[in-house]
C-alpha cells in the first residue's frame, strides 16, 4: 500500500544517505543573491549578471582589489596629447574559447554594437563620447573622442569584450564564449550555472576544474547553505547580525573592504519645505548615522559624509559632517519659520529592509520634532516611476553603487542636466565645475580640487543626505584560499582562476 | 445556544477570537511598552520571560516584540473583517442574483468567476496590489476580491435550492417583487452556510495578508503587521529567531481561532453532520 | 467520453480569452515601465523613449493586445522584455521543477492526510481523533512560507541529510534511472531537496485532506448500505476499507484537484525561501519587473494546467464510481 512504501522511501532515505558528499575539491561552488539575467555584457546592467560575465569575459582594463585600473586584455594604453584619441595596446596570442585569436576587430565590434542606436543597449550613454573606433593593427585599437573626457578608461572597464564572430550569434546571451578563465557548460537558470576550466586561459591554467553558480535569493538561506557546507564562497548580502559570530568561527573566513556605494536619502529641491535648504539640512541632522550603522547594519560600512566614496584620492575629508542632533534641526527649522506640526512629508523606499529599517528611524526622529513622516514602501518597478518620471514625492531612499570616479558620483545625480537629478536640483557653480572636471586630466591636483570643491556645494546645500558608505563582505570557508573580497561586486570573481581548494 | 455551547470547537473558537478581538481593542491598555518606541541600542534583545523588561525580547530596532504583537493583532482583525466583508457583501448579492434570476445573468457572473477562480489565489492578489500600490486598503481589497467566488457559488447553490421551495411559489403567488422576496425571503434562510463560509474566510485573509506583508506589498510603516514583523526579523533568524517566531505562532494561533469557529458553526448548522 | 472532452476543451476558450485579457488590463494599467526598470537607474530619457518604440510600448493598448494575441494564437508567447528569451522556454524550462514540488507534496498530503482521516472516522472520539483533528487545524492555519523557515533553522540545520536549498536533479528522470538502470541515488538526491519544500506546502493540504476524509467517511459509514454490510457480518477492516472508502473519496478527489492548481502557482513565497527554480517565482519576479510577456504567458499556462487538472479529476471520478455519467 501506499503509506507502506512511503515509510519504506523514508527508511531508506534516512538510511542511505548517511554520508553525503558534498561539493568536493574538484569543484568550486560560488553563492549569489540573484539569477543572472544575461551573460551579454552590452545588455546587462545588474550586479548578478556581472558577477558571472567576468569569469566568462574580460574587459580591456579591469579594477584590482586595491581599485587601480591594471591590464586585461589590453596590455598597455595612452591617451593623445590633445586627449582626443585613447589607444590600447592588446594581449598578443589570447584565444576565445572556440579556439579563434582575439582581435582589435572584437574590440571595434563590441564598442559600435554598443554605440549602434538600433540595437538595445542600455549603457550606451557611458560611451556616447567616442565618435569612431580605428583598429590600426590587429592588436593597436584606437578611440577617438568627440571631446575630451578623462574618465572614459573606468566606463570602458565595465564593458567585457564579445567575439566579433559569434556575438551577433542568436542565443549569443545564454551560451556566450569569452577569453576568460572558466567557459559556460550549462545554465538552468534560477538553480545552477556550470562552468569549466579553460586550460588555455592565458593567465594560467585555473586551480579548480570545475565552477558552478547558485542563486539563492533569501539572505537567511543562502548564510545556512553556506554553514552546511553547500556552498564554499560568496560575496554580498551577508546578513549583518550574523557577523559576529561568523567571524569568531574558525571553519569561516570573513573578509572585509570598503565599498564603492553608498545610500542616501533624496530630496525634491523644488516643493514644499524642502525647497528650503535649512529644512533640508534639518532633515539631515536627524539622521541618526551612527546608531544605523552599527545597530541596523551591524558596522557593516561607515557613516555617509559626501558622495564621493572615501577611498578615492578626490574623497573631500574636510566638508561640514551633520552629527545626529535634534536641537539644531529644530532650531533650523525655527529659523525656516516652521513650529513643530508645520511640516508634513511623504517619504518613499522599495522593499529592500535595510532602507525601510532607515525610513522606520527616520519617520520616528522626526516625529519626537513634531514633523510627520508618512512612509510609503513602494514595489521596485513602481517606486523607480515614481521618482524618474514624477516629482510626486517628498524624500526618497536610493543608493548608488559602483561609483568609481567622482564624475560617475555626481554629474548625473547634481548636474541642473543629469539624468538622475531626480530631485530637481540645481546650482551654476556646480554645474560649472562637473562639466570642467571631465576634461581635466583625473591623476592631476586641478581634477582633485575642482572635485572637492563640488562635493563641499553637495554637502552644504543638501540635494542629498547620505546615509552611510556601503561595505563590501565575502565569507569562505577556511579551505579557500587565494582569494580576495573585491570592493565592486561586479568583479568578486575575475580572479576565480586562482582560487585553491584545500580539501 | 445550547448547542454551541456543547460544541467544543465553537466554544474553542470563540474563546480564542474573543481574545484576539479584546486583543484589539484594549491593545494600548494591554501592551507593556510603546510598540513605536525604539531605540536602536537596545535591539536583538532575546526573550527576557515574565519578570523581565522585555517579555519576549526586542526586535531589529529595539522595539518591544509581545507589544507589537499586541498591536499587531488590530491589522490581522481589521482585514480579516473588512476584506470578509467586502467579499461577503459583493459575494452573496452576486450569488443571490445568479441563482434566482438563472439564465444568461447566471451565466454571466458564474463564468466571471470562473475567471477569478482560474488564477492561483496568492498569484492573483501579488498581481492587483502590484498594479495598485502596496498597502493595507488594496490588500484587503485583492483578499476580498480573491475570497468572492466561494461566496458567490455557496450563496447560489442554497438559493437555488430555495428557490423551488413552497414558501417561495406562495410569495410569488402573493404578488411580492423579486427583490423582496429574494432579500426577505430566500437569503434569510440559507444565513448558516454562508456565515460557516465567511468565518473559515477570515481565516484565510489573515494569512494571505501575512504573505503580501511578507512581500512588502501589505501594510506600510509605521502600521504594525505580523506578516511585516516576519519579513524584517527573517534575516536575523539564527541569532535572533524569537522576531521571526512569536508573529508567526499569533498568526497560527489566530488563523487556528477563524477555523475552531468556523468548524463549530458547520457542525451546528448542518445537523447531518453533528458531532462529527 | 471522447465527446465530454472535447466540449470541455472547447469551454476552455473563452475562459481563457478572458484570462489573458484581464490579466493585460492589469499589468498595463499598473504603474510602473519594463523599459525602464530594464535600463536601470541609470537611463537617459532618450534611451527610455528608444526602446520603448524598439518593444512596440508606444502603440495603443488594444492593438498591443491584438498583437500578443495573433502571435499566442500561432504558439508563440513572445519574448521577455528583461531576459531576451522565449516564454516559451523560460516557462517549460521551470514547469518540471513546479510540478515535482506540486506531485511530492500532494503525494505526501494524500499519504497522510487520508489514512490519519480514515483512522480518525474509524476511532472516533478516540485519542487519534483528536490528534490528528488537532493537526489538521494547526496545519491549515500555518502559512507555508513561515513553516519553510521553521523548518530551516529547526530541522535542516539539524538533520545532515536534509539540504538548505535549492533543486538536484528531476524525481521523474530520476524514477526512470531506478526502473531502467536500478539505481537508486538520482532519484534519492532528487527526492532529498524536495523534501522540505514539500513539506511546508503539503501541510496545509495534508490538513484539508485529513478533515474532508474524516468527514466523508463519517457519512458514507453512516449510510445503511454499510450498515447492511457489516450486518450481514463482513469482517469489519473490509468494509471500511472496500465499501466504504471507495465512496468517501470522491469529494477528496474534487480538493486534492483543486489544491493541486493552486499549488502551481501558490508555493511563490516557498520557492523563494528554499531557492525552488520553479514557475511561481518567474511569475512573481516578472510582476516586479513589469515584464508583461512572462506575465501574460505564464498565467495562461497556470490557468490551462489548472483546467486540464480539473478535467482529469472530473474524468477519474468516473473512474472510482462508475454511476456517474457525462453529460
Amino acid at each position: 500500500m501506499r503509506i507502506r512504501l512511503f515509510l519504506v522511501a523514508l527508511l531508506v532515505m534516512v538510511v542511505g544517505l548517511g554520508g553525503i558528499a558534498y561539493a568536493n575539491s574538484d569543484t568550486l561552488v560560488i553563492g549569489s543573491g540573484a539569477e543572472a539575467v544575461g551573460l551579454d555584457p552590452r545588455l546587462e546592467t545588474d550586479v548578478p549578471s556581472f558577477e558571472r560575465i567576468n569569469v566568462i569575459m574580460e574587459p580591456l582594463v579591469k579594477f584590482d582589489v586595491e581599485m587601480n585600473l591594471v591590464p586585461a586584455l589590453a596590455t598597455d594604453w595612452e591617451f593623445s596629447d590633445d586627449a582626443l584619441t585613447l589607444t590600447f595596446y592588446l594581449r598578443e596570442g589570447v584565444k576565445w574559447h572556440d579556439g579563434k585569436p582575439f582581435t582589435a576587430e572584437d574590440v571595434k565590434y563590441t564598442f559600435e554594437w554598443v554605440l549602434d542606436p538600433n540595437n538595445a543597449a542600455p549603457n550606451r550613454g557611458l560611451y556616447a563620447d567616442i565618435d569612431r573606433i580605428e583598429v590600426v593593427n590587429d592588436h593597436v585599437v584606437s578611440f577617438h573622442l568627440g571631446k575630451p573626457y578623462s574618465f572614459l578608461l573606468n566606463n570602458i572597464a565595465r564593458m567585457p569584450i564579445t567575439p566579433a564572430h559569434d556575438g551577433d550569434r542568436e542565443d549569443f546571451r545564454q551560451a556566450p564564449i569569452g577569453t576568460g578563465p572558466y567557459k559556460l557548460v550549462q545554465w538552468t537558470r534560477d538553480d545552477r550555472m556550470v562552468l569549466v576550466a579553460n586550460e588555455e586561459y592565458w593567465g594560467g591554467k585555473p586551480n579548480i576544474p570545475n565552477l558552478v553558480f547558485r542563486a539563492i535569493p533569501e539572505n537567511a538561506t543562502r548564510l545556512l547553505a553556506f554553514e552546511a557546507g553547500e556552498i564554499d564562497i560568496y560575496q554580498g548580502g551577508v546578513v549583518p547580525q550574523e557577523l559576529p559570530r561568523l567571524e569568531a568561527d574558525p571553519r569561516f573566513v570573513v573578509q572585509r573592504v570598503p565599498g564603492t556605494g553608498y545610500n542616501y536619502l533624496g530630496f525634491n529641491t523644488q516643493v514644499g519645505a524642502l525647497s528650503d535648504v535649512r529644512v533640508r539640512q534639518a532633515i539631515n541632522y536627524l539622521i541618526n548615522r551612527e546608531g544605523i550603522v552599527t545597530r541596523v547594519l551591524n558596522n557593516i560600512g561607515t557613516p555617509g559624509v559626501g558622495p564621493v566614496p572615501e577611498t578615492l584620492p578626490w574623497f573631500n575629508p574636510d566638508v561640514q559632517r551633520y552629527e545626529y542632533n535634534p536641537e539644531k534641526a529644530k532650531e533650523l527649522l525655527r529659523e525656516a519659520g516652521y513650529g513643530p506640526g508645520d511640516i508634513s512629508l511623504r517619504l518613499f523606499t522599495n522593499e529592500n529592509p535595510d532602507r525601510v529599517r532607515i525610513a522606520e528611524i527616520l519617520q520616528f526622529e522626526a516625529q519626537q520634532i513634531g514633523v510627520k513622516i508618512e512612509v510609503f514602501v513602494e514595489e521596485w518597478g513602481a517606486y523607480l516611476s515614481r521618482i524618474q518620471e514624477t516629482d510626486d514625492f517628498d524624500i526618497f531612499i536610493l543608493g548608488w553603487s559602483g561609483q568609481l570616479d567622482p564624475d560617475r558620483a555626481m554629474i548625473r545625480q547634481f548636474h541642473t542636466d543629469g539624468a538622475n537629478n531626480y530631485g530637481k536640483y540645481s546650482n551654476e557653480r556646480l554645474d560649472y565645475l562637473l562639466e570642467y572636471g571631465r576634461t581635466v586630466p583625473p591623476d592631476s591636483q586641478e581634477s582633485i580640487e575642482i572635485y572637492r570643491e563640488a562635493q563641499e556645494i553637495v554637502v552644504r546645500e543638501v540635494p542629498y543626505g547620505f546615509i552611510n558608505y556601503s561595505e563590501e563582505v565575502g565569507l569562505h570557508h577556511n579551505y579557500i584560499k587565494n582569494w580576495r573580497v573585491h570592493p565592486y561586486g561586479a568583479g568578486a570573481w575575475q580572479d576565480v582562476h586562482l582560487i585553491v581548494k584545500e580539501r | 445556544m445550547k448547542q454551541f455551547l456543547r460544541n467544543k470547537s465553537a466554544v474553542t473558537g470563540s474563546i480564542i477570537v474573543g481574545i484576539l478581538i479584546i486583543t484589539a481593542i484594549f491593545a494600548d491598555a494591554i501592551a507593556p511598552k510603546d510598540p513605536y518606541q525604539m531605540d536602536i541600542w537596545e535591539s536583538f534583545r532575546p526573550p527576557e520571560g515574565l519578570r523581565g523588561e522585555y517579555i519576549l525580547g526586542t526586535d531589529d530596532m529595539g522595539r518591544d516584540v509581545l507589544s507589537r504583537i499586541i498591536v499587531g493583532s488590530r491589522i490581522s482583525l481589521l482585514v480579516a473583517i473588512v476584506a470578509t466583508g467586502v467579499s461577503l457583501v459583493f459575494g452573496v448579492t452576486l450569488g443571490a442574483i445568479a441563482g434566482y434570476v438563472g439564465g444568461i445573468t447566471d451565466a454571466i457572473i458564474m463564468r466571471i468567476m470562473d475567471l477569478i477562480l482560474a488564477f492561483p489565489s496568492i498569484l492573483l492578489a501579488i498581481a492587483i496590489v502590484a498594479s495598485l500600490g502596496p498597502g493595507v486598503v488594496n490588500a484587503m481589497l485583492a483578499i476580498a476580491i480573491v475570497r468572492i467566488p466561494a461566496m458567490v457559488r455557496v450563496t447560489r447553490s442554497m438559493v437555488l435550492s430555495l428557490r423551488e421551495e413552497d414558501f417561495v411559489a406562495a410569495a410569488q403567488a402573493l404578488g411580492l417583487s423579486h427583490a423582496r422576496i429574494l432579500f426577505r425571503h430566500i437569503l434569510v434562510n440559507c444565513y448558516a452556510p454562508i456565515l460557516v463560509v465567511a468565518t473559515l474566510n477570515m481565516g484565510t485573509a489573515i494569512t494571505v495578508e501575512a504573505t503580501l506583508s511578507f512581500l512588502g506589498l501589505g501594510a506600510q510603516p509605521p502600521i504594525i503587521s505580523w506578516g511585516r514583523m516576519l519579513a524584517l526579523g527573517r534575516e536575523a533568524i539564527r541569532t535572533a529567531p524569537h522576531i521571526t517566531l512569536f508573529p508567526g505562532l499569533a498568526i497560527v494561533f489566530t488563523t487556528l481561532g477563524f477555523n475552531l469557529l468556523g468548524d463549530g458553526l458547520r457542525d451546528i448548522s448542518d445537523p447531518q453532520l453533528r458531532g462529527r | 467520453m471522447i465527446r465530454y472532452i472535447v466540449r470541455r476543451l472547447v469551454q476552455m476558450i473563452p475562459l481563457l480569452l478572458g484570462i489573458s485579457i484581464l490579466v493585460f488590463l492589469l499589468v498595463h494599467l499598473s504603474p510602473g515601465d519594463p523599459v525602464r526598470m530594464l535600463l536601470g537607474e541609470e537611463a537617459t530619457e532618450e534611451d527610455v523613449e528608444r526602446l520603448n518604440a524598439i518593444y512596440g510600448f508606444d502603440l495603443p493598448l488594444h492593438i498591443q493586445y491584438f498583437r500578443w494575441l495573433s502571435n499566442a494564437l500561432r504558439g508563440n508567447l513572445g519574448v521577455s522584455i528583461r531576459q531576451g528569451i522565449s516564454v516559451t522556454t523560460l516557462l517549460s524550462e521551470r514547469l518540471g521543477a513546479t510540478l515535482e514540488l506540486a506531485v511530492v507534496s500532494v503525494l505526501i498530503a494524500v499519504a497522510l492526510g487520508i489514512p490519519l482521516g480514515i483512522i480518525a472516522a474509524v476511532r472516533r472520539g478516540s485519542l487519534v481523533d483528536y490528534f490528528s483533528m488537532i493537526l489538521a487545524l494547526v496545519g491549515v492555519s500555518t502559512p507555508g512560507f513561515w513553516l519553510g523557515l521553521m523548518l530551516l533553522t529547526h530541522v535542516a540545520l539539524k538533520v545532515d541529510f536534509l539540504p538548505m536549498f535549492g533543486r538536484d536533479g528531476s524525481i521523474f528522470g530520476g524514477l526512470w534511472i531506478l526502473i531502467t538502470q536500478l539505481r537508486v541515488d538520482v532519484l534519492l538526491e532528487g527526492l532529498r531537496h524536495v523534501l522540505l519544500p514539500a513539506v511546508s506546502i503539503g501541510t496545509g493540504m495534508m490538513a484539508i485532506i485529513t478533515r474532508l476524509t474524516r468527514s466523508s467517511m463519517l457519512e458514507v459509514l453512516g449510510k445503511d448500505y454499510i450498515r447492511t454490510a457489516k450486518a450481514k457480518g463482513l469482517n469489519n477492516q473490509v468494509v471500511v476499507l472496500k465499501h466504504a472508502l471507495r465512496n468517501a473519496l470522491l469529494p477528496v478527489i474534487t480538493i486534492i484537484g483543486i489544491q493541486f492548481g493552486a499549488m502551481l502557482g501558490g508555493a511563490v513565497v516557498t520557492e523563494t525561501v528554499f531557492a525552488w527554480p520553479g514557475v511561481g517565482r518567474l511569475i512573481v519576479n516578472a510582476i516586479r519587473q513589469r515584464d508583461f510577456p512572462i506575465i501574460q504567458g505564464g498565467v495562461l499556462m497556470m490557468a490551462v494546467v489548472f483546467a486540464l487538472v480539473n478535467l482529469a479529476v472530473d474524468i477519474s471520478y468516473a473512474l472510482v464510481n462508475p454511476r456517474i455519467r457525462y453529460d
